[in-house]
């Protein structure tokens, strides 16, 4: 930064100096405008600035005007960029030789920054980085100045003369001191991008001064973000454009997760201290992803550090985690690892410990905890070759002891035991390599393999006998459901940026699917009072497919207004009796009105072909994976999105955005008794329906460096039809009609910084009775003449509630107010430490959750708001080294 | 320093307003609030149609359900293949039409009361689909409610289900206990007439629990005894059947019930349909506890199985009915709650049709 300061400085100087010797010439007027205006002009001595100016008098125009007519014809290109001017020698047109620049854009630490800019001021074109850090520019020959850019480090202006095709690596440095965060030129902006629907999210924007139960979390970050709805309170739910919960695509290094919670939702699977960037797609999703209807998380985790070893701990109420990265052997090979556990067990055991040893005759245990272990190993081969081994192992145990041994009388034996043992989790594995034949060709191979499962394992025991002479009754009852998916493939791409007006990326995808949603057991053993009597069952069911996606995209910039990116997204599913074939067309526009102004539509299809059966809104260990089969459709949508982006000087950027989104064959089960619905028959315990989808987002975006503010409107329709579950549409439970959330994250002081979130949007639908009425007995068949009983209910008369429609209501309007503080503290051995302390709905509102029917004792009916979710404070400990 | 002070301010007044927690009211006045007939009538072959006509209450705040739901004096127009049937009144609010319909019938019906909107439905006779009785014997099970072994009287029977249609069922079974006695004679002595005088042995094995199985041992051992038995007064049941042997009216696990799901079936309507066994010939295997019998009816049980083959329109009422109570997530929002559906057009209830097939009685002879 010192040397970019010095630099300009010089530059002023001698623009200062040269204009007192020169006389109606261009630098004359350049010296007006720098009194007039305020700018300085920044160029190379070479340039002839000395050239006489022969065109209109510039005063009274605007500082935009002057410069176009100073510079015209004089063979010198201009760049304004804040108060500085920067001038060029205007490339020759003629010149037909074009070389082509490529390389990483990495931190100063050797991590790959994704979504970074790398923008050539001499002819105005530009590229990002893509998921690997990786750029190419094809330029034509000559003198360049790039500037390399990226949000929250400094911008750095290289000058480069193109002779010949050639790598060049940056390294940009976080720029905590300087007086402004913004980034000009930022082709991932919603402004200049032409992807639209799109959120990136750098580690920055996830690890907040606030979290619920100490952890930063990754869902509940995109949770906020316009057309996302959150679902059930504290749940980590992600319903985009109105889709289900397991229309989401969660790529971590580019290999698919199933099971993205822990706890029921409570945490999501992810560390946000391994979390380098996260690219949220609501809309426009661009042809190389494939798989979800409804929105698509590609999570990338950090390589570690290539120069030195550095780490963190962290502990908070109900969770630790460590964290260590560094190189195994320097600018070579990097290792970063980092657990995160929860330690809730840790004071459970001792206390139910406690309770075993002081009871004599019931012992209770119960332990719950769950865990992320990420692991990413990376070799840098050679300048075009690398290769990393990303891991990822979750899981969440849950264990249930009760026994009770009653004393009895006459010595004998009353004893019981239940056991429940649940396992849950994702074991995922990806290996990449990727190499770079030439400057242009960026060509990347990943095999990959997901492992989920879900283990419900209950044990009963009970032994009898009313007096020691008397024979023990004895039982045991075991049953015990697995659940599997294992998922192995491979992604091959290749990124080819033949110009800067072309960014093309192709690829093949494929993945060998073995589903097998409920291996079930069954051991009842009975022994004692009557004849001894054992039975066993086991049944099991499997699904095998192969799912391959081919695809191509090009990312095209028509001219300086207009650009595109189109793509086709082919996709074969391969199940028993049936190849389903489809193609899912991509593209989205973009017109650029003015630097600061952009539109864009964009129209998408997508297929989806497994299907997550669950009978609730809640991540539980019950739900299994299906493939579609021969005797279903897949899920399809087609969506349609609008937006206006704008950048309103520094500080301020808006956005507003319109969708609909139709979809076909959504699946629902269709029982809705019991959690765990029967793997064998799950195909005819679904019904097909459709949904409808529309709504308007508006965000609006406040960036200094010490305050950030956003706020996100939604307005939605989330209709759905299934004919045999009700004859007309209706609303989708999580049909939020308004949602707005406002953020805001302040540097207090050095040390101290501060987050504030408020939530409001209209209630979650519910379906509440809307009469109450007597139900008439069911058939029966009366012998004339005879008298007829029934056990229970069965003939008597009944009074109940009737619910004509479903969704029919709407809870209480939900808001809540999150905060957080960092107070941080550098020790003198240089090692930060920092405490937060969060407050999950800090004004403690007890936001209706469901509601209860009743018939009070006067006889009136009442419909009651049920909440229970107060204040939460939450507070966690770090220290990095 | 001023920062700090601001922190502290900022603190205060959040631990102040968590003490103000606040709750919601339920906008009641989102909700239709206009009251409908309620009518339930199940076209069959059987010699009587009930159709039961009430009044709903909608829920509002001013509702109250101390209130008569019966509707008399309502005017019903009940039609089978167009052709109107005589309805007559038994009581308030439940009327009859006599002389049965047949398969394939289709039966509409009208209803208009004062003060009510008129309602109208159709429904349609399905066809018989025969049931066999395989068998009744005694088998230990594990018994999910109980969390122990527990021993039932099981009853087998086959049906074939059609595979060209979507068919739905319900099943019942049907018990009928008896008051009764029973004795034996054996080793008569004669007078010198020829006649029996009396008899050296003499059993009389009374009316209780048992004794009909008591009866048929004895009449094995004793196959020269001479058996009186005497059947006095019987009443019809339907008794609880246990679901854990029988997939097809899917058993929750011990994991589900823990959770708040239940596995009732609304007035011991067994309902299933035939998704899992299409085109099958298919045996239900049902239990029902042992040792069943009403009061003092329980000298002798006989049992049968009732096969309804239903409408989908009363499949899905019944089923909903059964949803709503045995699903405690949907209820607390966690989990999808199936909205009742109704065949009533401009009313709530169900107009469903049905066919009922038995099996042959079968009776218990063993304890």
């Amino acid at each position: 930064m010192k040397k970019l300061i010095m630099t300009l400085m010089l530059f002023i100087t001698a623009l200062t100096a040269g204009a007192q010797s020169a006389t109606s010439s261009i630098k004359q007027q350049m010296e007006r405008l720098h009194q007039t205006a305020g700018v300085n002009f920044v160029y190379d001595a070479s340039l002839n600035v000395g050239q006489p100016y022969h065109g209109p008098e510039l005063k009274g125009l605007t500082l935009s005007k002057a410069l176009k007519t100073l510079f015209e014809g004089s063979g010198i290109s201009y760049q304004k960029n804040n108060k500085y001017v920067m001038l060029f020698k205007e490339t020759t047109k003629a010149t037909s030789r074009h070389f082509t620049l490529s390389g990483h854009v990495r931190d100063s630490i050797g991590e790959t920054l994704i979504n970074a800019t790398v923008y050539d001021l001499t002819t105005h074109q530009g590229t990002t980085t893509n998921e690997y850090g990786y750029y190419s520019l094809t330029l034509p020959e000559g003198e360049h100045l790039l500037r390399i850019s990226y949000i929250g480090y400094t911008e750095q202006t290289v000058k480069t003369v193109l002779y010949k095709s050639h790598t060049i690596d940056f390294t940009l440095h976080e720029n905590m001191r300087l007086s402004e965060v913004v980034v000009t030129g930022d082709l991932n902006s919603q402004v200049l991008g032409t992807q639209m629907g799109k959120r990136s999210l750098s580690q920055t924007d996830i690890k907040t001064e606030f979290s619920l139960f100490s952890s930063p979390d990754v869902v509940k970050t995109i949770q906020r973000i316009s057309g996302v709805q959150e679902g059930v309170e504290l749940a980590s739910g992600l319903y985009v454009h109105g889709g289900n919960n397991d229309e989401n695509l969660f790529l971590l290094d580019g290999s698919p997760l199933y099971q993205i919670n822990h706890s029921m939702g409570l945490f999501s699977s992810f560390n946000a201290d391994m979390v380098k960037n996260v690219d949220f797609y609501k809309s426009g999703f661009p042809a190389r992803f494939g798989g979800r209807l409804s929105s698509v998380v590609d999570v990338r985790t950090n390589d570690g550090n290539m120069q030195e070893w550095h780490g963190s701990y962290r502990i908070g109420l109900l969770d630790g985690g460590v964290q260590f990265d560094g190189p195994l052997k320097r600018n070579k090979t990097s290792l970063n690892i980092g657990l995160r556990r929860s330690w809730f067990d840790l004071l459970s055991e001792p206390a139910f410990f406690l309770q075993r040893r002081i009871s004599k005759e019931e012992k209770i245990g119960v332990n719950y905890n769950f865990h992320d272990l990420n692991a990413k190993l990376t070799h840098i081969v050679n300048e075009r070759s690398r290769l990393s081994l990303s891991l990822y192992s979750g899981r969440d145990a849950l264990s249930t002891d009760y026994k009770a041994d009653w004393e009895m009388h006459d010595g004998g034996t009353d004893f019981e035991q239940t056991k429940n043992r649940l396992r849950w989790g994702n074991l995922n594995a990806a290996l990449n390599w990727n190499y770079q034949p030439s400057h242009q060709i960026m060509t990347n191979l990943t095999a990959i393999y997901t492992h989920n499962r879900a283990n419900i394992l209950r044990r009963d025991d009970y032994r009898y006998a009313s007096s020691s002479t008397d024979p023990i009754e004895k039982t045991h009852h075991e049953t015990e459901t697995r659940s599997t998916i294992d998922d192995i493939g491979y992604r091959a791409e290749v990124d080819f940026r033949p110009s800067p007006r072309h960014h093309i990326r192709l690829g093949i995808n494929y993945t060998l699917h073995l589903f097998r949603p409920q291996t079930k057991s069954l051991v009842n053993y009975n022994a004692g009072v009557e004849e001894n009597d054992t039975i066993s069952k086991h049944s099991s069911n499997h699904h095998t497919s192969h799912e391959l996606n081919l695809y191509a995209e090009d990312q095209v910039t028509l001219n300086q207004r207009w650009s595109l990116n189109g793509g086709m997204n082919l996709s074969a599913f391969i199940t028993p009796g049936k190849i389903f074939l489809n193609i899912d067309p991509r593209v989205a526009v973009k017109y650029q009105i003015t630097p600061s102004l952009s539109a864009k539509c964009s129209y998408t299809m997508m297929t989806q072909y497994v299907h997550k059966i669950t009978n609730s809104f809640l991540e539980m260990p019950t739900d299994y994976w299906v493939p579609t089969t021969a005797r279903l459709h897949p899920m399809r949508s087609n969506q349609w999105a609008i937006g206006l982006y704008a950048q309103m000087g520094k500080r301020w950027t808006a956005s507003v955005e319109g969708y609909y989104k139709t979809t076909n064959h959504l699946l629902q089960y269709s029982s809705w008794t019991g959690l765990q619905p029967p793997a064998v028959s799950w195909e005819t315990e679904v019904i097909d329906g459709k949904g409808r989808f529309y709504g308007f987002e508006a965000d609006i975006n406040y960036r200094t460096p010490k305050i950030q503010l956003s706020a996100a409107y939604t307005l939605s329709w989330n209709k759905r039809k299934f004919d045999n579950f009700y004859p007309d549409w209706y609303y989708d439970k999580f049909d939020n009609r308004h949602k707005l959330n406002l953020t805001g994250r302040f540097k207090l002081s050095k040390k101290t910084e501060m987050y504030a979130a408020w939530t409001l949007h209209s209630g979650n639908k519910i379906t509440v009775p809307t009469q109450y009425a007597e139900l008439a007995p069911l058939p029966v068949i009366k012998t004339p003449g005879t008298q007829t009983m029934f056990s229970g209910d069965g003939d008597c008369p009944a009074q109940g509630f009737i619910y004509e429609h479903p969704n029919n209501a709407s809870l209480p309007l939900y808001h809540r107010l999150d905060m957080g503080f960092n107070f941080y503290h550098t020790t003198k051995h240089g090692h930060q430490r920092i405490w937060n302390l969060s407050l999950y709905n800090a004004y403690s509102h007890f936001n209706t959750m469901w509601t209860e029917s009743e018939v009070k004792n006067d006889g009136s009916l009442r419909i009651k708001s049920k909440g229970y979710i107060p204040i939460v404070p939450s507070f966690s400990y770090t220290i990095k080294f | 320093m001023k920062q700090n002070h601001i922190i502290t301010s900022l603190v205060a007044v959040l631990i102040t307003l968590s003490f103000q927690a606040c709750r919601d009211e339920f906008d009641m006045s989102q909700i239709d609030k206009s009251r409908k007939l309620s009518v339930s009538c199940y076209p069959s072959t059987a010699d009587t149609t009930w159709i039961w006509v009430s009044r709903t209450i909608p829920v509002d705040k001013q509702s109250t359900v101390h209130q008569d739901f019966s509707i008399g004096n309502a005017s019903i127009i009940y039609q089978v293949n167009e052709q109107p049937r005589e309805v007559c009144e038994k009581e308030p609010g439940l009327y009859y039409t006599c002389s049965p319909q047949k398969v394939g019938d289709k039966v509409t019906i009208e209803v208009s009361a004062n003060g009510f909107e008129r309602v109208t439905s159709e429904a349609t006779v399905p066809n018989a689909i025969p049931i066999r009785l395989e068998g009744l014997k005694k088998i230990t099970t594990y018994n999910h409610d109980l969390d122990r072994f527990a021993t039932y009287d099981q009853l087998t029977a086959t049906f074939s289900d059609p595979e060209a249609t979507t068919d739905f069922y319900a099943v019942r079974v049907r018990a009928i206990n008896y008051k009764g006695l029973v004795y034996g004679v054996a080793d008569p002595v004669y007078d010198e007439n020829g006649h029996i005088d009396h008899y050296q042995t003499q059993w009389s094995l009374g009316d209780s629990r048992g004794t009909y199985a008591n009866y048929l041992r004895y009449k094995e051992m004793y196959p020269n005894a001479e058996w009186h038995v005497e059947l006095q007064d019987s009443v019809y049941s339907y008794p609880t059947i246990s679901v854990d042997d029988e997939p097809l009216l899917n058993p929750l696990s011990e994991f589900e019930e823990n959770f708040g799901f239940n596995n009732r079936f609304f007035r011991q309507f067994y309902i299933f349909s035939d998704a899992t066994i299409n085109g099958q010939t298919y045996t239900l295997h049902l239990n029902i506890p042992k040792n069943y019998w009403l009061g003092k009816y329980q000298f002798m049980t006989r049992l049968q199985v009732q096969l309804y083959h239903i409408s989908p329109e009363l499949y899905r009422y019944a089923k909903a009915l059964n949803d709503a109570e045995n699903n405690e997530w949907a209820q607390g929002g966690f989990s999808i709650l199936r909205p009742t559906p109704s065949n009533i057009v401009n009313g709530v209830g169900i107009m469903g049709g049905y066919h009922t097939t038995e099996t042959t009685w079968i009776t218990k002879t063993y304890e």
